[in-house]
């Protein structure tokens, strides 16, 4: 299994792979680039062909890129499955790539539209919303992005799209570009984050700006941190995602492969909005990592 | 910079002893092993004996570090796994070769990754805009022109900033990595740029010749209608990107050891202020650095290109440092004058083997961070006890 970097998301997609290997008594080794990075995931894949594993596991950093490698695992008869993003197109039926297993992903575009449509409701149905997103080219984010813009469209502009930053994966860059966007356009009253650290920096800066209540937040991805805000109040929902989810499926469609079944080309995970009322129901509670 | 290295007596002497070094026995004037010859004296006992195993440390860990790994790791050993371990570094080495130039005379280029970047995604729109299924030689002429062209261009301001208006190199790289990484994302509109071309992945992917046990030997391109498992039996010998690789090293070396360029180079990192005045034109050599540097990363971003067809403003982002490291293991000082371009391929190629090792034998990734950090300052450790011995 090749995953993204260090942290926490890709903790639990390799937490929930470990234990899905574990219960069904196949080995496992995982490898987790230092950095978010197409020529360091290659590399990795490469030693993995090279050592003739079964299937390999990817996470895809970039979906163009990382074509030509898994198509060399496919080609040694390796098996693969890629996790969270899709390389190609992202339809393995039909469309530019089709020899990977599955892809386990959640449903990332509806991801954003069910967040935004939560946003929209919050603000009252109209205004001005920002998005912080992570880096261009990532298709996980870019297709929740992409889901809220096209919910911000349908408003017929009563809701407004006033800017998208990148955070380039850290917390300061997107707390600097929220505080920045929220300085050039003070009617902005709702934030969309696309990840955690994008989510995280949105925040903190609404909160700097003495903003919290006035301008809402949706914070994406159940971690710690997104919990705490949104008890604080500081962000008004969070979308959680499942990679622990992720993991276990990724895994289930890959053994059952390799036994020579036919699992689904795309295996969807769900997205759950939590917002303060319901977040100590232990149906929701299950979602946040 | 200027002070730290102009206060070193233990350099001096290659400054001085460099620059009218007549062609004949420049191999000799340019070997930075000279300086400690001429500093200590040739004497043969103990001393030399451990010094020599000092200088040689990252050839000897690497043979260790193959060894370890060849019997632990089944498949590491393997004509597969040393063809595209060598074929995933080229990018690295690329980066790590234009780095050492910068180094040696006591610069650094921090904007070598993001110029990489830049240059893949010019490549690849301009790549776009050729007729589909354009012949490779109309590929490298235009796609590496292009790719060839940012990374110079770069370099030129680099080293033009540095030299003319006496900004620290850091500094100056430091913007032009936000400048390039900048432009970048304009230029691609923030997604990768998929390069639709069909004669690119073969190239970057592909290998010289093929054997396959029914068709016997092809040359540049696989055996004609294999598909599907019998893709298994067919072995490629000698990737693409490994011929580029010794050509560029070869190149680079040549220069670095044989050239009277080379031998300002290492005066103008030894002492600045003493290769001025033996007449050395350090600000002309100077500049030659950046430019080297940056048009390397474009070559590299050229074969980033190739290999993915892509192009991705922050495809060096991550190399970049791994660049730097490569060539510090490989014995090159920080503060220039010292430092050899064989080095640089034996620092790569033992990151390039860690990584790739410690996959294959399945070990912990966070514990691959520490592998490699680790084996980073131990060569700096190194180095210096290989100083004091002198």
């Amino acid at each position: 299994m090749v995953l993204y970097s260090p942290d926490t998301y890709d903790s639990l997609m390799k937490e929930g792979a470990e234990a899905e290997a574990e219960k069904l008594g196949v080995k496992m080794s995982i490898t987790i680039p230092q950095k978010f990075d197409a020529v360091l995931q290659t590399s990795a894949i490469d030693a993995l062909i090279a050592k003739k594993v079964d299937g390999i596991i990817a996470a895809p950093a970039d979906g163009t890129a990382l074509i030509p490698p898994l198509e060399r695992a496919n080609d040694a008869g390796i098996g693969v499955v890629t996790i969270d993003a899709p390389i190609g197109d992202g339809n393995y039926e039909s469309g530019e790539v089709t020899f990977p297993i599955s892809l386990v992903a959640s449903n990332n575009e509806l991801a954003g539209e069910k967040g935004c449509e939560a946003l929209i409701e919050e603000i009252g149905g109209e205004g001005k919303i920002y998005i912080e997103d992570v880096q261009p080219g990532i298709l996980s984010s870019s297709a929740r992005r992409e889901g809220c813009e096209k919910v911000i469209e349908a408003t017929g502009g009563k809701v407004e799209l006033a800017g998208v930053g990148y955070d380039e994966e850290t917390v300061p860059k997107a707390q600097s570009d929220t505080a920045a966007a929220l300085q050039r356009e003070p009617d902005i009253n709702g934030v969309f984050g696309t990840d955690g650290y994008s989510s995280q920096g949105a925040a903190q800066a609404v909160e700097q700006a003495h903003l919290t209540g006035q301008v809402k937040v949706v914070y994406f991805d159940a971690d710690e941190e997104g919990i705490e805000l949104l008890e604080k109040g500081t962000v008004s929902m969070v979308l959680a995602q499942e990679p622990k989810k992720m993991g276990e499926l990724s895994v289930k469609a890959m053994v059952e492969a390799l036994e020579g079944k036919t699992p689904e080309k795309k295996i969807s995970t769900g997205v759950e909005v939590i917002t303060k009322e319901n977040v100590k129901d232990p149906k929701v509670a299950a979602y946040i990592y | 910079m200027e002070n730290m290295t102009g206060n070193d007596p233990e350099r001096a002497p290659v400054a001085v002893q460099s620059p009218p070094a007549p062609t004949g026995k420049s191999s000799e004037g340019t070997d930075p092993n000279r300086v400690d010859e001429v500093g200590g004296g040739s004497r043969f006992d103990a001393k030399s004996v451990g010094q020599t195993i000092l200088k040689g440390w990252s050839l000897i860990f690497l043979a260790a570090l193959i060894v370890v790994f060849s019997i632990t790791g089944s498949g590491f050993l393997t004509l597969f796994n040393i063809q595209t371990m060598l074929a995933d570094a080229a990018i690295l080495a690329i980066l790590a070769l234009g780095q050492t130039f910068v180094i040696l005379g006591a610069g650094i280029d921090l904007s070598a990754g993001y110029v990489m970047g830049l240059a893949s995604v010019a490549s690849a729109l301009v790549l776009n805009h050729l007729a589909p299924g354009s012949s490779i030689i109309l590929i490298i002429l235009v796609g590496g022109g292009v790719a060839v062209a940012v990374g110079a261009t770069a370099g030129i301001l680099n080293g033009a900033v540095t030299e003319a208006l006496k900004v620290p190199p850091f500094i100056v790289t430091l913007g032009m990595y936000g400048v390039a990484q900048g432009v970048g994302y304009l230029l691609s509109g923030g997604q990768p740029v998929s390069v639709h071309q069909t004669a690119i992945s073969p190239l970057g992917n592909g290998y010289i010749a093929y054997w396959f046990h029914k068709t016997g030997l092809t040359v540049f391109h696989s055996p004609a209608g294999v598909t599907g498992l019998e893709l298994r039996d067919v072995t490629g010998i000698i990737p693409n990107l490994l011929v580029l690789l010794v050509v560029l090293f070869g190149v680079c070396w040549w220069v670095m050891a044989k050239t009277r360029f080379g031998q300002h180079l290492y005066a103008l990192g030894g002492n600045r202020t003493a290769a001025r005045r033996a007449g050395v034109s350090v600000t002309r050599v100077s500049l030659s650095t950046f430019i080297i540097c940056s048009t390397l990363a474009g070559v590299a971003g050229f074969v980033y290109v190739l290999r993915y067809s892509s192009g991705t403003e922050n495809s060096g982002d991550a190399l970049l440092l791994q660049a730097i490291a490569a060539v510090v293991i490989g014995g090159t000082s920080l503060f220039g004058g010292v430092g050899k371009i064989t080095g640089t391929a034996v620092g790569v190629l033992i990151i390039t083997v860690i990584q790739n090792g410690l996959v294959i034998v399945g070990i912990d990734p966070y514990w691959q961070y520490i592998a490699v950090g680790l084996v980073i300052v131990l060569a700096v450790v190194v180095d210096r006890l290989g100083k004091k011995a002198v």
